[in-house]
């Protein structure tokens, strides 16, 4: 006798509501219907899918910044001299908003777009473009972090070495 | 950046260059000498102990039946005038501005009273005993003084103020001291100054007829407590000798040889004889004698009485020998009255005869004695006899310093054989007078020691291009291949698995990290002597004699006087090193010699009589194609025009001469005492003739244009010493990096001369010049008021210049300048009063311009065009006077170099160049350029006397330091030398390429070996875990 699952903490997961539907046993059962009918009630306007998202995607798009707050506490306790505890800091400070940014559009997809059918696709360009500058200053913080640390090559010093020699024009011997 | 610093403060916490106690002897070596020894006295209290003093201004006791040296007193530049062995110790008179009366405790040679009179010295001194032991008298410059021995007070002091008279002879008999001097008049005459004992007031002064010195062959004067004083003298060229009578005026005589002593002689063997005072303890003064006779040379001992008021001789004892040439050298007496003489027969064959004076002149012992000539030592010149009637040692010494022990021993001696007597002891010090020296590399041992023409096989596939990456890979690949198997066949040997097996006597790594060199020194006395950079032993070593100088007619200097040595051939796998050595012979003509540097074998092709004198050999990086040699430019300096040659005289050597586009410059005039440098442009060479020449090849010569001058003689200066940088050297950076990461360029300028110049005709004042030898420009110049710049003495002024760095070094005395020099300076010392003397070292660092990241344009350097240099320095105190100073070289210049120092009585020492770094920022509102790693500005070098290079070992008088790379970056060899030798390897900045002591290659081994067996074993387990998982 096979066993049936329904993972209820992951509604908000849609990859584990995608595996849900196809799961054994389960091709007929409409889950979309069945959350209509008894799961969520009938809300107000306020209470809407697309307001819920948009808040949502703003919560996303603001998210890194309370983060970068963070990051910028912990950096300045790392101080700024090139040691391994500070260097993953930094690391870190430069690797998060990059990433973020990669990811831009996996973040805010399952936004743009309801899972449930019949609501409408929403416009998130404000949030996404809030969202790519919040990370866009971390990662000028994380430059900025490097290039106290004396990491970015934006001396004559950096350069020194590729420097030629010079060539003489004239001999004294002794 | 912050990284590099890391690195740096990192690497400068283990500069510690102390070593351990288990590297004593492994990693450096050193020689203690005391050099070629000048006089010899025997020690009355102990019969095994020879007092020597030197050619190096040493006062050394030595051990005649050991060899060692007990004790030894380096005097530096103050020469002993004086010595005289007393009840508690040996009484020294020693200077040269200051007069110093020191007495030593014959023992231990420590000091047991020292007194200093602030007046100068002459040439002369001495010393006089009086008859209870326990007072002296003795003279030096124009003073006399009364000592009293025990605690060296001083009793009465006078100063003769007899103008123009140098004293250097003192006696005494009853209550008058008589002093003798020269008159420096017109007339040179030997003057007698009578004083009395008891107070020292002059009693009488007066000019004999004697124009001899004093201590002139043909003087002698002659004296015992218990007689009056005479004065013998027999002019130069003349047979009448003279006597006179120490006190009378009036009497003097004039006595026909015949009549003075019992010998027939020719006139001519007469004025080839010499004269000289024996003190055997005797009532009368006794007198030696030595002459040539019917071609024998002959030995007379004569005692002197007084008979009826005249001075009369009688014959007391008499030699003869062989010999022809003989001299007072060749003969010593002792103070138990044992005469030892050295009969010198051939090259290095003499014999030696001991006599007892006080049994009548019985012979005691002789014998046979052969030099040692495996080092091409000269010939015997002196000897010396410690011992008594029975036994003792007697020391011959050769002309190049070699000193050998023989025993001797009273026995009844048969004529007819003679004894053969082996050295027991032999001692060089000839590396104690070393003119210059050269570091050669050797072959490796892996190619049998030797040299090959077989190519290996990365050769023959890629020829010799040694500047292509992919080559120098392969060759290294090779080279590990090939010391594997070498090791492993070695290994296997013991097993008998192979017979031919390389012998491997010495440890490999020593080769291939580039420690194991030879060091080629040359000396005074013509000697060139490779030495082993790792175990200090004499590898090789030639005599280079003056060709038309038969070396069998013993005269005094048969070799050339070399002055400087060239290392023109480095050892490659396919080539030996080549040296090139310039002498002067008797002709005062130039004479280039070429040895193997290997062998030390004398390469005859290109060894030449030049037929002038060299004023100077310049050197060049240009390579003869056909020699394989560096080519070296010969200049001769006549009255108007300098002209220069090629040397090796090929084609060949022009052809790469023609490379330098004939942009040569050269400067004359930079050695010490000159007062003009003058620079050069060297013309076009040409072709002189093309025939008749012993090279076989044609000379090329050019004409030199004068294109500059700086005259210090307008302002009274002459120049102290100049120095240039190595030509070679290679460094890593081009700027120097500030602390907010700019650059200030390296003002790096290869024909820059450093030059210090101090006062004519003053002991105080000195001018530091940076000049641009190929323009002229002065570069930068700082006058030092108050510097003492006495030329010749321990303390004169140093420098060192490297790469845009130079540094030179004064004894700094601010009470005194050249207004108020020298014993005169009562006035102006008022504001300088307080300020103490400080041993100065001033450090100043040249860059293209004071503005961070400003750089010339121009790739090329060019003098004509560049600005002055941004000059920044800095002035340190050094706690000790220094004797020597030296940069450490490593192979690429990345390691932070050091500055090698020589203190005068105090260990050697090293300073990284950070400590004296003209940079260090002064106080936090110091607004100058300055890095951030470097220290705060103090000015007191400290000198950790525990990191010291030479730990406790006593290493004296260095006057030169030399150093050289290694193959690893970190290391340098560096070279102490002067009286001492010293050789040590050095890690300036830590050695960071160097696996530590405690590191395992066992452990790194055996963890490799884990990990491998470790995946192999797991294989079978990951594969089924894997198959399984793919089953789920």
């Amino acid at each position: 006798m096979s066993k049936i699952y329904v993972d209820l903490s992951s509604l908000s997961n849609p990859k584990n509501n995608k595996a849900a539907e196809k799961a054994d046993g389960f091709l007929g059962f409409d889950y979309n219907a069945f959350l209509r009918n008894t799961v969520i009630e009938k809300k107000s306007d306020g209470d809407s899918d697309v307001f819920l998202r948009n808040k949502r995607a703003w919560d996303l798009a603001t998210g890194p910044a309370k983060t970068l707050a963070m990051q910028m506490f912990m950096s300045w306790m790392s101080g700024s001299s090139v040691q391994i505890f500070s260097i993953l800091i930094t690391g870190m400070v430069l690797m998060t908003p990059i990433k973020a940014i990669m990811s831009i559009g996996s973040v805010f997809e399952p936004l743009e777009h309801s899972r449930i059918s019949g609501e409408a696709d929403i416009n998130l360009f404000i949030q996404k473009l809030i969202f790519l500058m919040i990370n866009t200053v971390g990662i000028i913080f994380g430059l900025y972090r490097l290039a106290i640390m004396g990491l970015l090559p934006t001396t004559t010093s950096d350069w020194l070495n590729f420097a030629l020699p010079k060539t003489y024009s004239e001999y004294s011997l002794h | 950046m912050i990284k590099i610093n890391l690195l740096i403060i990192l690497v400068l916490s283990f500069t510690a260059n102390a070593i351990y106690k288990d590297q004593i002897g492994k990693i450096e070596w050193s020689k203690h000498l005391i050099g070629k020894s000048k006089t010899s006295f025997d020690n009355k209290y102990a019969n095994d102990v020879l007092f020597s003093i030197t050619d190096n201004n040493v006062l050394a006791a030595i051990n005649t039946t050991q060899g060692n040296t007990i004790w030894r007193q380096t005097f530096d530049q103050e020469k002993i005038l004086s010595f005289k062995q007393i009840s508690n110790g040996l009484f020294t008179i020693s200077g040269k501005s200051s007069q110093q009366y020191r007495v030593w405790d014959p023992t231990s040679g420590k000091l047991v009273w020292e007194h200093v009179v602030d007046q100068p010295t002459t040439s002369n001194g001495d010393i006089f005993i009086e008859e209870d032991q326990t007072k002296a008298v003795v003279t030096a410059g124009n003073s006399v003084i009364r000592f009293n021995l025990a605690d060296g007070s001083v009793v009465w002091k006078v100063d003769l103020k007899t103008k123009s008279t140098t004293y250097g002879k003192v006696i005494v008999y009853k209550n008058d001291i008589y002093v003798l001097g020269i008159q420096k008049k017109a007339v040179k005459k030997i003057f007698v100054a009578r004083l009395s004992l008891s107070d020292g007031s002059v009693k009488r002064e007066y000019a004999t007829s004697s124009k001899n010195k004093l201590n002139s062959k043909n003087t002698v004067i002659l004296h015992t407590h218990t007689h009056n004083p005479y004065l013998v003298w027999r002019e130069e060229g003349d047979i009448i000798w003279s006597v006179h009578k120490l006190g009378f005026q009036t009497t003097e005589f004039d006595i026909f040889h015949p009549k003075l002593l019992d010998v027939p002689m020719v006139p001519l063997d007469m004025i080839e004889s010499s004269i000289f005072h024996i003190d055997l303890g005797t009532k009368n003064p006794m007198m030696g004698f030595t002459y040539q006779a019917e071609g024998k040379n002959k030995f007379l001992i004569a005692k002197l009485e007084e008979k009826r008021g005249e001075p009369t001789f009688t014959n007391h004892l008499s030699f003869s020998y062989t010999e022809k040439a003989h001299g007072k050298k060749r003969l010593f007496i002792n103070q138990n009255g044992i005469l030892a003489t050295i009969n010198v027969r051939s090259n290095n064959k003499a014999k030696f005869d001991v006599y007892d004076l006080l049994q009548n002149g019985k012979m005691l012992d002789s014998g046979s004695i052969s030099i040692p000539q495996e080092h091409e030592y000269g010939i015997p010149e002196s000897i010396s006899v410690t011992g008594n009637s029975q036994n003792g040692v007697v020391s011959i010494q050769t002309n190049d310093g070699l000193t050998c022990a023989f025993n001797y021993q009273a026995q009844e001696l048969k004529n007819t054989e003679l004894k053969v007597a082996h050295p027991i002891w032999c001692k060089d010090q000839s590396l104690a007078s070393s003119t210059d020296s050269v570091f050669v590399n050797i072959p490796d041992p892996n190619s049998n020691g030797k040299v090959t023409d077989k190519k290996t096989i990365v050769e023959e596939l890629y020829g010799d291009g040694n500047n292509n990456l992919v080559m120098s890979y392969l060759l290294r690949v090779y080279k590990h291949a090939e010391d594997l198997t070498g090791y492993i066949r070695n290994n296997l040997s013991l097993l008998g698995l192979f017979n031919k097996v390389h012998p491997h006597t010495t440890d490999s790594t020593l080769y291939n990290f580039g420690f194991k060199k030879y060091v080629v020194f040359t000396t005074n006395y013509g000697k060139v002597a490779a030495y082993d950079t790792v175990t200090g032993e004499s590898v090789w070593q030639r005599q280079l004699l003056n060709k038309k100088t038969d070396k069998s007619n013993f005269k005094r200097n048969p070799w050339l006087q070399i002055n400087r040595i060239f290392n023109t051939r480095q050892t490659t796998r396919h080539s030996e090193a080549v040296i090139v050595v310039e002498g002067t012979n008797l002709g005062k003509n130039t004479v280039l010699t070429t040895l193997n540097g290997v062998t030390g074998e004398i390469i005859s092709d290109y060894t030449l009589d030049l037929e002038y004198p060299a004023c100077k050999i310049l050197e060049t990086n240009a390579v003869d194609s056909s020699s394989n040699q560096k080519v070296l430019i010969i200049l001769r300096c006549d009255k108007d025009k300098v002209s220069a040659e090629i040397w090796p005289r090929t084609s060949t050597s022009i052809n790469a001469i023609s490379e330098l586009e004939n942009n040569i410059y050269f400067v004359t005039g930079e050695t010490p005492k000159s007062t003009k440098i003058t620079g050069y442009k060297m013309g076009l060479f040409k072709k002189l003739s093309s025939n008749q020449n012993e090279l076989k090849e044609s000379i090329y010569v050019s004409d030199s244009v004068a294109v500059w001058e700086l005259d210090f003689g307008k302002d009274k200066y002459e120049v102290i010493s100049s120095h240039f940088a190595s030509p070679n050297q290679k460094m890593a950076s081009i700027g120097r990096i500030l602390s907010d990461r700019n650059v200030l360029y390296k003002y790096l300028n290869p024909n820059a001369m450093l030059v210090l110049a101090g006062s004519q005709d003053s002991s105080y004042g000195l001018r530091a010049l940076v000049v641009d030898t190929i323009t002229g420009k002065v570069l930068h110049m700082a006058d030092h008021p108050h510097a003492f710049v006495d030329k010749t003495s321990s303390t004169k002024p140093l420098g060192l210049l490297k790469e845009n760095w130079a540094g030179y070094y004064f004894w700094n005395n601010p009470s005194k300048t050249n207004e108020n020099d020298g014993l005169e300076q009562e006035k102006g010392q008022d504001s300088n009063k307080n300020t103490p003397s400080t041993y100065t070292l001033v450090s100043l660092e040249m860059f293209e311009s004071g503005v961070p990241n400003e750089k010339e344009s121009s790739g090329t350097f060019s003098s004509y065009n560049i600005q002055r240099p941004h000059i920044s320095s800095k002035s340190y105190v050094l706690p000790y006077a220094v004797t020597a100073m030296g940069a450490s070289t490593t192979h690429n210049g990345i390691a932070v170099q050091s500055l090698a120092l020589a203190f005068r009585n105090q260990p050697l020492a090293l300073i990284p160049l950070t400590e004296i770094d003209s940079l260090r920022p002064v106080g936090y509102g110091d607004k100058t350029p300055t890095s951030d790693y470097l220290m705060p500005y103090k000015p007191l070098v400290i000198i950790d006397s525990l990191a010291s290079p030479s730990y406790n070992l006593s290493i004296s008088g260095v006057s030169e330091i030399r150093s050289t790379s290694t193959n690893l970056e970190s290391t340098s060899l560096v070279l102490f030398y002067g009286l001492d030798v010293f050789c040590t390897r050095l890690s300036p900045s830590g050695s960071f390429d160097v696996l530590s002591v405690s590191f395992s290659k066992l452990n790194l081994v055996a963890t490799i070996v884990t990990l491998v067996v470790a995946s192999i074993v797991t294989v079978p387990f990951v594969r089924r875990r894997v198959l399984g998982d793919l089953w789920e």
